[in-house]
């Protein structure tokens, strides 16, 4: 019997899907666990796999569009197989002869009443109603283009005034049920208020065009986390002016004794965070509501700005590793990212975030924290700046970092002797060591 | 109250309802002597006389004719058909003369009649004596269909079949007969024909079940819904299928938003199409899903006992049925 392979929620905030690219195609024979589809889910792209054997009857989710988590991507089935009742568009195409298609459209109701666990998206199921569902009427959008919605969520979406598409529905195959629009409800969102009008007449005429550009999901799930943590976590920013002649000095060494080592400040102070997080618990601890989270682990995470986004994959262990391991590392998950092939987890589980906007000549700045992380170090641009010496102004190396912290989890006198300890660390890299 | 046989409260009707009016008679195969063949007519001959209690030879047309006739001249015949099997040979005469004489005579004559007997499977009696028959009689206007389903509801509603002016198909279950239950002792028990009854409320889906699905597959499933799945469950027994108590399983929709039916017999043209039906016209904006239909396999029922059982809904079926419409 035909089945639907459903979109698989990859990663804990994962609500929907995109379908980037099909790896199988219609006709294909397939096998369980064969990976089908990629998919771009909350920040990576992943391998979406077939549950099942059998031949890919249909494709329902098309390249680059929106799938609700356990929405029917396609039908998997044998061929000549009705699957009208599973959201495809009759029978499949080797089914030719007419006494092959008549049973089977006339078998699928009582077996399937009989036995519905073994049809997870059961829809219109009644053997006896008058008008079979697929081909109602020629004018009728295929499933995917249309909003399905019960008659009963359509009623109270309509009644309230809220609009239907756009509410991800939790029924089969994303259909929107009583509970989608009343929650979409008391959220107060979807409003379907007619957009104003625009009355501006394009004065001079202009190279540029107006344009609306799609979202990609990675870049939805930034807002949708950003948004979070600027909502939810009371941020307060401390800075302090670092010293960098100690930093410069040691990656000089580095590469005078291995001239092929690429070690840069960036690799020191993340090795920096690492070992000064091993003696400051409150840059290692996160906020639980009604008790707080204590990570006995030294993970850095490191923002790296990609093509239409940004991502932060998770350097483990920090404190235990070499400089030299560390940028390797690095260099590894950033072109992991860039790949869009980070999985959720290699996302997850840092104490704290690094966000270098340096080499653009920055030279202060206040970022956001990466929730459920408790801080984020913003370093900016190394500078030559006059420093006072023993009363004198000299010539200085100087690059401020700026550490935005949760203030449930952090207060200001720790953060600020974290930072003394950073600065000490960073000033003296020998302290590293300890 | 009394707890009883489904067959018990059949024989309580027909000797109330003989021992009221002297115009009510019962014929059929083998009703007197040998007491009924499922032993409905237990005592009855002894009770009232042969020309009250009238053995039949097997002629299942002429006989049910001859009810027909008496029905006529203002008699109360109750015509038992050994099984519904039986009555195909006589729906020249049920469905050409008792539905439609009050309608061409222009109301001049009527049908007071009761045609009674076992319907459905009664346990390895193989594809033609285990026949569900109900659509047949309740697809022809002049008719009125009723399938009870417990014994209280068998004894009231045979006694208000036996004073309707009108014909009525009264199909009971084999494997009911032995089935007991309390039951009202009232000599005047008289359940309306036309009202639904509401088995059991609940608030997350409706189930409408009739007949034997209802002792058989729908009440050995709601005690898993409500215990392990808690899923709350509200069951509308028509009880008469024609003419049909929408109005109470719409009202029952419009509370749950979701509804399963459960019938004993096949899926197409059957008599839970129509009410599925019903439902999507008149309920349409109240549904919150598809509605799941439990029916027959589609297939002649075997005689093969385990392949009966894998052909007639289950307790199992049910309890998956209601998941499915709930999303679960």
């Amino acid at each position: 019997m035909a089945k639907p392979i459903t979109l698989v929620q990859l990663s804990p905030t994962m609500s929907e899907g995109t379908l980037v690219k099909w790896l199988v195609k219609e006709g294909d024979r397939i096998s369980n666990g064969q990976a089908i589809a990629e998919v771009e889910t909350d920040k990576a792209v992943m391998e979406q796999e077939s549950f099942f054997d059998g031949t890919l009857l249909k494709i329902v989710a098309k390249e680059g569009s929106k799938v609700a988590v356990e929405g029917t991507i396609a039908i998997v089935g044998e061929p000549g197989e009705d699957i009208s009742a599973l959201g495809g568009n009759g029978t499949t195409p080797s089914a030719t002869a007419a006494e092959k298609s008549a049973p089977a459209k006339a078998q699928p109701a009582p077996a399937a009443a009989q036995k519905p666990a073994s049809a997870p998206a059961p829809v219109a199921k009644p053997a006896g109603s008058r008008v079979p569902p697929a081909p109602a009427k020629a004018t009728t959008p295929p499933v995917g283009e249309r909003t399905l919605a019960s008659p009963l969520a359509r009623k109270i979406a309509k009644d309230a005034g809220v609009e239907l598409r756009g509410i991800a529905g939790s029924g089969p195959q994303g259909r929107v049920v009583r509970k989608d629009v009343e929650n979409a409800v008391a959220n107060g969102g979807n409003k379907a208020v007619a957009s104003p009008a625009r009355n501006v007449q394009p004065v001079a005429v202009s190279p540029l065009a107006d344009e609306e550009v799609k979202l990609s999901g990675m870049r939805q799930v930034i807002a949708r986390r950003l948004l979070e943590s600027k909502q939810t976590v009371p941020h307060f920013q401390l800075s302090i002016d670092v010293r960098g002649e100690g930093l410069l000095t040691a990656v000089a060494r580095i590469k005078e004794a291995m001239p092929d080592a690429k070690v840069t400040v960036t690799h020191l102070i993340i090795k920096a965070m690492g070992a000064v997080a091993l003696r400051h618990k409150a840059i290692r601890s996160q906020w639980a509501d009604d008790h707080l989270n204590v990570l006995g682990r030294t993970d850095i995470s490191v923002a790296v700005a990609i093509e239409d986004g940004l991502l932060t994959p998770v350097l483990r262990d920090v404190h235990a590793k070499g400089v030299l391991q560390l940028a390797q590392e690095l260099r590894d998950v950033a072109g992991k990212a860039r790949a869009r092939k980070l999985t959720p987890e290699d996302m997850s589980g840092g104490i704290q975030t690094l966000s270098n906007l340096g080499m653009y000549g920055i030279n202060q700045f206040a970022a956001i924290i990466n929730p459920p992380e408790s801080s984020i170090l913003a370093v900016a641009a190394m500078e030559d700046r006059p420093v006072v010496e023993d009363g004198r102004i000299v010539p200085g190396k100087v690059m401020t970092i700026t550490m935005g912290c949760d203030h449930r989890v952090i207060d200001g006198a720790v953060a600020a002797q974290y930072l003394q300890d950073l600065k000490a660390t960073l000033e003296n890299p020998v302290m590293m060591l300890l | 109250m009394a707890v009883i046989t489904f067959r018990e409260a059949l024989n309580q009707a027909l000797f109330e309802e003989m021992e009221r009016d002297d115009q009510v008679f019962l014929m059929g195969e083998e009703v007197g002597q040998y007491h009924g063949a499922y032993k409905v007519s237990q005592g009855l001959l002894d009770r009232f006389g042969e020309k009250r209690v009238i053995d039949a030879p097997i002629t299942e047309n002429s006989f049910v004719g001859l009810g027909i006739g008496a029905a006529h001249v203002g008699m109360r015949p109750i015509i038992e058909l050994m099984t519904f099997n039986f009555g195909i040979l006589a729906l020249d005469q049920i469905i050409n003369n008792a539905a439609k004489l009050r309608y061409m005579s222009g109301g001049q004559f009527s049908v007071p009649m009761v045609i009674r007997g076992p319907n459905g499977a009664g346990g390895a009696l193989a594809a033609q004596h285990s026949q569900a028959l109900e659509s047949q009689y309740v697809h022809i206007p002049g008719l009125k269909v009723v399938m009870p389903s417990t014994p209280g509801d068998a004894k009231g509603l045979l006694k208000a079949a036996i004073r309707d002016p009108d014909p009525v198909i009264f199909m009971e279950s084999e494997k009911l007969y032995n089935y007991k239950e309390e039951v009202p002792e009232d000599a005047d028990y008289v359940l309306p024909i036309g009202k639904a009854d509401i088995k059991h409320t609940g608030s997350d889906v409706t189930i409408v079940t009739y007949g034997r699905m209802w002792t058989h597959a729908v009440k050995p499933a709601i005690e898993r819904l409500e215990g392990e799945e808690g899923i709350s469950v509200e069951v509308i027994d028509p009880r008469t299928l024609r003419p049909l108590d929408l109005q109470t399983i719409l009202e029952s929709v419009k509370k749950t938003n979701r509804m399963v039916l459960v019938e004993e017999s096949w899926p197409q043209a059957s008599v839970g199409a129509w009410i599925c039906e019903q439902v999507y016209a008149q309920g349409f904006d109240y549904l919150d899903a598809p509605i799941e239909r439990l029916s027959h396999l589609d297939v002649p029922m075997p005689y093969a006992k385990n392949l009966e059982e894998e052909v007639i809904p289950s307790a199992e079926n049910v309890v998956e049925a209601v998941k499915a419409v709930c999303y679960r």
